[in-house]
Formats: structure tokens, C-alpha cells, sequence
């Protein structure tokens, strides 16, 4: 009995210390990702005349690592194929500048649901994957691999941590945005606005 | 000093001055090394990718980053990560073949046919991951195979197999190999605690390695769900990928099958014609004279291993096919500088078959047919290195070869 104890804790030990190791490992890593997200207390809903501003005000406000829910015609990001700083602002661009100043780690491209069908058989968005099992939605390629996910906006999931939200007005009415994320449940605590000339 | 570490050495600082000869030139960024080296500093500095693929694991921007750190940001600082980790490979792929065959003739000549294979070489004096991806999952092959039950060489097998995991993907197969063959051994399996410990040691603590070179990324934000959805992600990613994705000027996109390495000439790269019919060029190509064995060799150690009842001998090949038939099995191209991650295997079968073939009809045989091999293959080195050579003794292996001439 006394040999089949020690065997048994000679087995054990190792095996917790491993096991510890890899929890500890998986533990600094979510508290890194947590520390690495900055939200603000209050809600604020902010007008722009220029999509660059959104990226200006978000820098400004000092967010980061953030969900951006993006109701807008295109995702504004290229990549960079030749490294030489950080990209320059431009209305084209600017949620590629968001993601590289760590702004935005992850985007929701929302998709008004009668314009779906059309997008989600266009050649030219790179989708390299698509959700099943009961939830709609694509993978588009981005060259920074930060998740670029376009949903029709009927289908898009509750998110549980605040928002940025970004509205072409052109696109989609703010006042419709505003009711979807409240039949979600998303909370935002900046709501932005673009009522300027489409892109 | 004993032979082994003799020639462990040796070998080393013959791939070492391969390697390292006129390292600095060209004095700018080529090829890769344009994208790896930006994205190294992006990476530590920010948890971004760009300008280098998201889809392969990051621990190659820490490697590369601690290079330019140490020697700064010029030719050495950016190339001799791969120049070390080049020459340690062709060491250890001695010490791999020694020990599965027993024989140091066979190590010997293992350790020599990859201190001097072209394709190594060059891939060794740029930025290219398989090179050290290759060197930690061959280091960590040794150490288990060395490790005879000792708990602390498994462990640290485990911690070195999880830094090749955080190179490249290939090595997954190979990786979940080598933890079948551990639960195989002295029947551990049997032994639910036992078990239970060689599978934390072997699965949990290379995961351990592969999440910490993620830290820097997940600094940005992320939580552990995401990290999920973005390695999948990056599986989806990369079995989408097709030639037409690449720059159309990328002399790789000629040749995107593994199915020619081992059997057909593949040559391709750049270069320019001089006056004075010399000529300078940068190429990749398999050494067929001697890749051509590879496919006979690996049916000879099977034979081998099983006329000796050795699982050790037909580890060459369960490492080998475990890797090559993932190349030939994905559906996205795959080019010509990722056999670099088999040649270990490969010249260590050849070792073999050639040593067992020298001990049953000639000693002599087999030292000229090395000896061969190797001179052949120090002749292609000044052709593919970029060195002046003079067209009338090189210029017939260019033909049916795909050359950017500049």
C-alpha cells in the first residue's frame, strides 16, 4: 500500500507542476490581453466630416485594443507591403491606422441584410473562411491576420465588452444602428458618426 | 577529447565558414529579408505581423529581434541567426545519425552531405525559418532519444520541440510522433500516471512555449477565445492560399509541388552575366545528383529497420514522411526551400544505406562515392552563392532552370 502511495505521488507531482505551468502560462497571457484593452467610463456619440477624424479622435481619446463594429460599404485598410513606419492617415485607410496603432484588434464589417447576397458572392473580399453552425458570416483576408469578420446585421452576435462603433451615414441610418446594438445588448462608449461624401 | 564531439565540432565550423563567408553581401535587404526584418521590430514592439505573414507562428520575430539587437540592423545582424543555426543543424544531424544507426561513418557522412548542401547554404545565409526550425526540431529529436528515462532531458526536449512548434507548423506531425513513440516506450501507455505525466511533459509544456511567443500579441487585446479563433484562422488562411496570391515575379511560384525535389532537377533564383563570360548568381536548387537517393534510401532503412527489429533505425523516415507527406497531401504551394526541413532525414538514410552497403561489399566504394558527393556539392557552392564563376564550367546547369537575369 505504502509502495502504491509513493508511486501514486511520484506520478502526481510532476504531472500538477506541469499542468500548473500551462495554467500559468494561459493565466499571463488572458491578463496580458486584458491589461492591453483600454475603454472609457461614460458613452459619448461624436460627428465627423472625415473618416481619417474617427481614427484622430480614437487615438486622442486613448482606447485600445478594442471590438470595432464597422456599419459601413468597405473595411478603409490595404496592408502594408513595404515596412516603413507606421502607415500614414488617410480617409482610406483609416481603420488600418487604428489597427496599427492598436486601436481596433478585431472588426465586425455589418452588412445590411438586402445587400448580403450581392457581398457575399463578390470575388474581390478575400474570404478564406466561413462560419457554420447555425451563425452567418465571413473571414475576410486582411495582411495584419486582425480578424475581419462581415456579418449581415440581422445575424450579428451579442458581444459581451463595449464597442467602438463606426457609422457611414450613407450607408446605414445611425438611428437603426443605434436600435440594433440595443436589441443585442451591445454597449459602446464611442459612437461615431461620418456624414461626409461616401467613399 | 573524444570522436564524437571531435567531429561534432568539426562539422560545425565546416558549415560555420560555408556559411559565414562574405556573409555581408549584398549589403541591403533580399528577398525575405526585406519583410522578416521590419517585422521582427513590429512584432516585438507592437504584437503586429506586418510585413511578414500572420499565419506562421512569431517565434522567429524574437529570435530575429535578439540577432539585431546583439549585431545591430545590418547584413550580420539580420543573417547570423540562420548562419548559426545552419551550422549547429549539419552537427546535429551527425548526432542524430549516430545515434539511430550507432555508426559515426554514417553520422559523418550525414552531418557532412548537409554542411554542404547548396540549398542548405543558402537558406542559411538569409533570413529563411526553416533553418532554425529544422535545427530546434532535430535538437529536440536528439534529446529524446537521449533522454533513457531521465525526466530533465525529456523535459528539456519538450521546452525545445514547443520553440520548433513556435516556428513552424510542419513540425506538428513529427512533434505528435515523437510523444506516440514516448507513451510506446518501455509500455508507458499501459501506465495510466505515467501516461498522464509523459503527456503533460510532452503536449502541455511545448504548448506553454508555443502560447509565450504569442505574448506580445496578446497585448493587444486579445483573450484566450480569440487566440482559438485566430489559429484557426490561420489554418483557414493558409490552406486558401495560391500562386496567384504572389507577387508574379517570384521565381519560387515556377516550381509549387513537392512531388520534383527528389527526382527532378529544380532550379530557379537570380542573377546577372559579367564580362569576361563570368557570371554571379543567388540560387535554390535541389542537388539531385545526391536528393536522388533519398526516395531508395528511405526503402532501404525501412528493410533495415525491420531485418533488425530497430524502431531507432526507421526513425529517418517516420520523421521524414511525417513532414513530406503533409507537403504533398496541402493544397497550397508549396516551394522549393521547405525540403530544407528533410534533408536531415534524408542524408541520414543515405548514411545508412551507404555504410551497410561499404560494410557488405566495399569500404572503398563508399568512401569515393562520399567523397564525391561532397566535392559536387562544394562545386555548386560558389555557383549558387552569388561568387563570380566563369560561365564555360557552369553555364550548362542553367539550362531548363527558371533564372531572373538582371
Amino acid at each position: 500500500m505504502l509502495r502504491l502511495r509513493n508511486t501514486y505521488v511520484k506520478q502526481s507531482v510532476p504531472f500538477i507542476l506541469l499542468a500548473g505551468c500551462f495554467l500559468l502560462v494561459l493565466s499571463g497571457a488572458a491578463w496580458r490581453g486584458y491589461k492591453g484593452r483600454v475603454l472609457l467610463q461614460a458613452a459619448e456619440t461624436i460627428t465627423v466630416a472625415r473618416q481619417s477624424q474617427a481614427a484622430i479622435y480614437w487615438e486622442k481619446s486613448g482606447v485600445r485594443g478594442r471590438i470595432l463594429l464597422l456599419f459601413d460599404a468597405y473595411p478603409h485598410m490595404r496592408g502594408l507591403a513595404f515596412y516603413e513606419g507606421p502607415p500614414t492617415l488617410t480617409d482610406g485607410n483609416f481603420v488600418e491606422y487604428a489597427i496599427f496603432k492598436n486601436i481596433a484588434r478585431k472588426i465586425y464589417l455589418i452588412v445590411a441584410d438586402d445587400h448580403w447576397q450581392e457581398f457575399a458572392v463578390r470575388r474581390d473580399i478575400g474570404v478564406f473562411r466561413e462560419l457554420r453552425n447555425g451563425r452567418e458570416g465571413l473571414y475576410l483576408f486582411t495582411m495584419s491576420g486582425v480578424p475581419l469578420l462581415a456579418v449581415p446585421a440581422s445575424r450579428l452576435a451579442t458581444i459581451d465588452e463595449k464597442v467602438l462603433v463606426y457609422v457611414n451615414d450613407r450607408a446605414f441610418s445611425h438611428d437603426q444602428v443605434r436600435t440594433l446594438l440595443n436589441e443585442k445588448k451591445i454597449q459602446s462608449d464611442i459612437f461615431m458618426i461620418y456624414q461626409g461624401s461616401s467613399q | 577529447m573524444n570522436r564524437t564531439l571531435l567531429l561534432f565540432i568539426t562539422i560545425i565550423l565546416l558549415s560555420f565558414a560555408l556559411r559565414f563567408y562574405n556573409l555581408s553581401y549584398p549589403g541591403f535587404k533580399w528577398m525575405d529579408e526585406a519583410r522578416h526584418v521590419p517585422a521582427a521590430t513590429n512584432y516585438v514592439h507592437h504584437g503586429q505581423f506586418e510585413t511578414d505573414n500572420w499565419e506562421h507562428p512569431p517565434l522567429r520575430h524574437l529570435l530575429l529581434y535578439s540577432f539585431l539587437q546583439t549585431f545591430g540592423d545590418n547584413p550580420s545582424g539580420w543573417r547570423l541567426r540562420n548562419v548559426l543555426f545552419g551550422s549547429l543543424a549539419a552537427g546535429l544531424t551527425f548526432l542524430f545519425a549516430l545515434q539511430v544507426s550507432g555508426s559515426w561513418r554514417a553520422g559523418l557522412l550525414a552531418g557532412l552531405l548537409l554542411a554542404v548542401d547548396p540549398l542548405h547554404i543558402m537558406l542559411s545565409r538569409y533570413t529563411y525559418e526553416e533553418v532554425y526550425g529544422t535545427a530546434l526540431f532535430l535538437l529536440a529529436a536528439i534529446l529524446f532519444l537521449k533522454h533513457d528515462r531521465r525526466s530533465a532531458i525529456l523535459v528539456l526536449a519538450a521546452l525545445i520541440m514547443g520553440c520548433a512548434l513556435a516556428v513552424k507548423w510542419y513540425v506538428l506531425p513529427g512533434w505528435l510522433l515523437l510523444w506516440y513513440l514516448s507513451l510506446q516506450e518501455n509500455g508507458s501507455f499501459r501506465n495510466p500516471g505515467r501516461a498522464a505525466v509523459i503527456a503533460a511533459i510532452w503536449l502541455l509544456l511545448p504548448l506553454s512555449v508555443f502560447v509565450f511567443a504569442y505574448f506580445p500579441w496578446f497585448g493587444r487585446g486579445y483573450s484566450l477565445s480569440e487566440f482559438a479563433e485566430f489559429i484557426t484562422n490561420a489554418y483557414y488562411s493558409l490552406q486558401a492560399d495560391r500562386p496567384q496570391h504572389y507577387d508574379q515575379s517570384f521565381f519560387f511560384l515556377d516550381r509549387v509541388n513537392a512531388r520534383d525535389w527528389f527526382v527532378r532537377p529544380v532550379l530557379v533564383g537570380q542573377g546577372v552575366l559579367l564580362e569576361g563570360g563570368k557570371g554571379e548568381f543567388a540560387l535554390f536548387c535541389n542537388n539531385l545528383p545526391v536528393w536522388i537517393l533519398t526516395l531508395p534510401a528511405m526503402t532501404g532503412v525501412a528493410l533495415l529497420a525491420v531485418k533488425r527489429r530497430s524502431l531507432r533505425l526507421v526513425l529517418p523516415l517516420l520523421l521524414f514522411s511525417s513532414t513530406y507527406l503533409l507537403y504533398l497531401a496541402v493544397n497550397r504551394p508549396v516551394f522549393l526551400y521547405s525540403a530544407s526541413t528533410l534533408l536531415p532525414f534524408a542524408f541520414t538514410a543515405i548514411a545508412i544505406c551507404g555504410t551497410w552497403l561499404a560494410e557488405r561489399y566495399s569500404d572503398k566504394l563508399f568512401y569515393c562515392a562520399a567523397l564525391a558527393a561532397l566535392l559536387w556539392s562544394l562545386y555548386l557552392y560558389p555557383f549558387v552563392t552569388a561568387k563570380k564563376v566563369p560561365m564555360a564550367f557552369y553555364g550548362y546547369l542553367l539550362k531548363g532552370a527558371i533564372i531572373r537575369l538582371l
